[in-house]
């Protein structure tokens, strides 16, 4: 496994050329930043004194509160069903499993993909952000972004939690993905769930379900907020694992394989 | 007896209750071609899939190479090409990007894909997306990819279904040439006979999950030498029943007089007895059974 591993995962990342996964990734991670900016550009009698003092780490957190909440659990939703479907559509799947790759391989090689398409959501996302405030600068120049720095670091340390919350989502619905042929399944399956956090957002076991950890680990620390940040991290990195092992076991020893 | 390449030992397979393969066994020697037959449903895709580790195995024992499969799977794996049902392909990658993706996993040499290519007739499409293809061009692809490891052994599950008669022709051709230049062992599934026994050394017939023949295609065709009758179009068929009944099997079918004989001389006494009965004979025609009529004997019991 270890000598193939990498030429199987470059193998994986050549599948998804030419499909909706780069569309969608540029798509999820302009959406918000494009939004922020037309409402920043037409109503600058609103945000021109909210955003004075701190004008990139507010305009961040405005586009991250609905990024980490709705857009990228979404995205992960949609990811990791195109990037399985690749297989299912094609009917490839038992060309894969026919060829010499063992079946650990099989199934992370596959996974490092979805994962680098997260990070590229998260890189692009951060990318568009930049490139809004600037946007808005030029159309209102009494905007401060250009005389100010960048707040790198606070944004990195945003991004790293919000990431840690959202990988237990990325196990699960990876696994959904994989289990069943139909999209619809992990689609509808994984939307409810969503859906269903959101709802439950202020109820006091919260922090025990993974849909919104990604949200929660944005808010973490502010007032009148559930859980705190080690109990939601250690929660996130349990589910990740026991969600990734699970999976590998469940595909592992399915009776039919392509 | 040549070395197997693939040895099924007492393979028995259920879908839930039903039972799909019944303690089936199967030799394939090295070198051969060897036709695998039976009608649609008969079981064997869920063989091949076996073979292929791309269903669990249930009871029995399956070997390639020599070793079981289950615990050799990647060793196995490394000299098999495989073409299961319809062709596997990426219709969104060219032809070219395809076998790259596969190349990858094979881990062989980037200029096999062109060689490849060119084994395949598909040099002139190597640039050209899959989803434009005809099926001939993917099945042809599709072969390509079986060949990319330059394996020994190939595993073909009715690699000309869907083709025109060209497409046939070309494949089987195709199969021929890798058995012979390229000295692969190829198991080929098909339900039609009459193509099988274009191309093959050695045939297993199955029918509802059992194995009712195995061996070199020439038993087959010994098998059919007793199987040969005269079609015949008479002014009075009962008449023509009454003179024949007993001395010969005759049946009606369709208004024709189909009767059984053992050597030429026997059409000659046919055709002589029913003259002397003043029984008009508008049309005669000698009929050897086919491969396909035997088959379908076998397979009826």
């Amino acid at each position: 496994m270890k000598n193939n591993f990498l030429p199987n995962t470059k193998s994986e990342f050549l599948k998804t050329k030419r499909t909706a996964a780069i569309w969608l990734v540029l798509l999820a991670a302009a959406f918000l930043p494009a939004i922020n900016a037309l409402i920043l550009i037409y109503r600058p009698d609103v945000f021109v004194s909210r955003l004075h003092n701190n004008p990139w780490l507010i305009l961040f957190y405005m586009i991250w509160k609905n990024g980490a909440a709705i857009i990228l659990p979404i995205f992960v939703i949609l990811i990791c069903s195109i990037i399985v479907q690749i297989e299912y559509k094609n009917n490839t799947w038992k060309q894969v499993y026919a060829s010499p790759r063992t079946y650990s391989d099989i199934f992370f090689s596959k996974f490092v993909i979805v994962q680098v398409f997260v990070i590229s959501f998260f890189v692009l996302f951060t990318f568009f952000t930049i490139i809004s405030g600037y946007v808005v600068n030029l159309f209102q120049s009494s905007y401060l972004f250009s005389s100010h720095p960048f707040r790198f670091k606070a944004m990195l340390i945003v991004i790293s939690r919000v990431y840690a919350g959202i990988l237990g989502v990325t196990a699960i619905q990876y696994w959904l993905s994989m289990r069943f042929k139909n999209f619809i399944v992990p689609l509808s399956i994984g939307i409810s769930l969503l859906i269903a956090g959101l709802i439950l957002t202020d109820w006091e076991k919260i922090v025990y379900y993974p849909y919104v950890y990604s949200l929660h680990l944005f808010f973490v620390g502010a007032p009148g907020h559930t859980g705190t940040l080690t109990l939601l991290l250690v929660n996130s990195f349990t589910c990740f694992i026991v969600a990734v092992f699970a999976g590998w076991m469940d595909i592992n020893n399915l009776k039919e394989k392509g | 007896m040549q070395l197997p390449i693939i040895q099924v030992d007492h393979v028995t397979h259920r879908f839930g209750k039903q039972i799909v393969l019944d303690d089936i066994s199967m030799y394939i020697p090295k070198g051969s071609i060897y036709g695998f037959l039976g009608p649609n449903g008969a079981g064997k895709t869920t063989t091949l899939r076996l073979i292929l580790g791309l269903l669990q195995k249930q009871s029995g024992t399956i070997s390639l190479f020599g070793n079981e499969f289950k615990s050799h799977r990647i060793a196995a794996l490394k000299k098999t090409g495989s073409l299961i049902e319809q062709p596997s392909l990426y219709l969104h990658l060219s032809a070219k990007e395809n076998l790259e993706v596969f190349r990858l996993s094979y881990q062989c040499e980037r200029k096999r894909i062109a060689e490849v290519l060119d084994i395949a007739g598909l040099t002139d499409a190597a640039n050209k997306k899959v989803k434009a293809f005809s099926l001939g061009m993917k099945q042809r692809l599709a072969l390509a990819i079986t060949l990319l490891h330059d394996p020994e052994l190939l595993i073909l599950d009715e690699p000309t279904n869907g083709l025109d008669p060209n497409g046939i022709i070309e494949t089987r051709d195709l199969i021929k040439q890798l058995n012979t230049e390229h000295r692969k062992t190829i198991l080929v599934s098909s339900h039609l006979l009459s193509e099988i026994e274009k191309m093959v050394t050695d045939v297993a017939i199955i029918h509802k999950g059992k194995i009712l023949f195995e061996g070199e295609l020439q038993e087959l065709q010994k098998a059919r030498s007793g199987h040969s009758f005269i079609e015949m179009e008479v002014d009075d068929t009962g008449k023509a029943m009454q003179v024949l009944t007993g001395k010969f099997s005759v049946q009606l079918i369709n208004s024709k007089l189909t009767i059984g004989f053992g050597n030429k001389e026997q059409v000659a006494i046919i055709n002589a007895m029913l003259v002397q009965q003043e029984i008009k004979i508008y049309h005669l025609t000698v009929r050897q059974d086919d491969l396909e009529n035997l088959f379908i004997q076998i397979i009826s019991g």
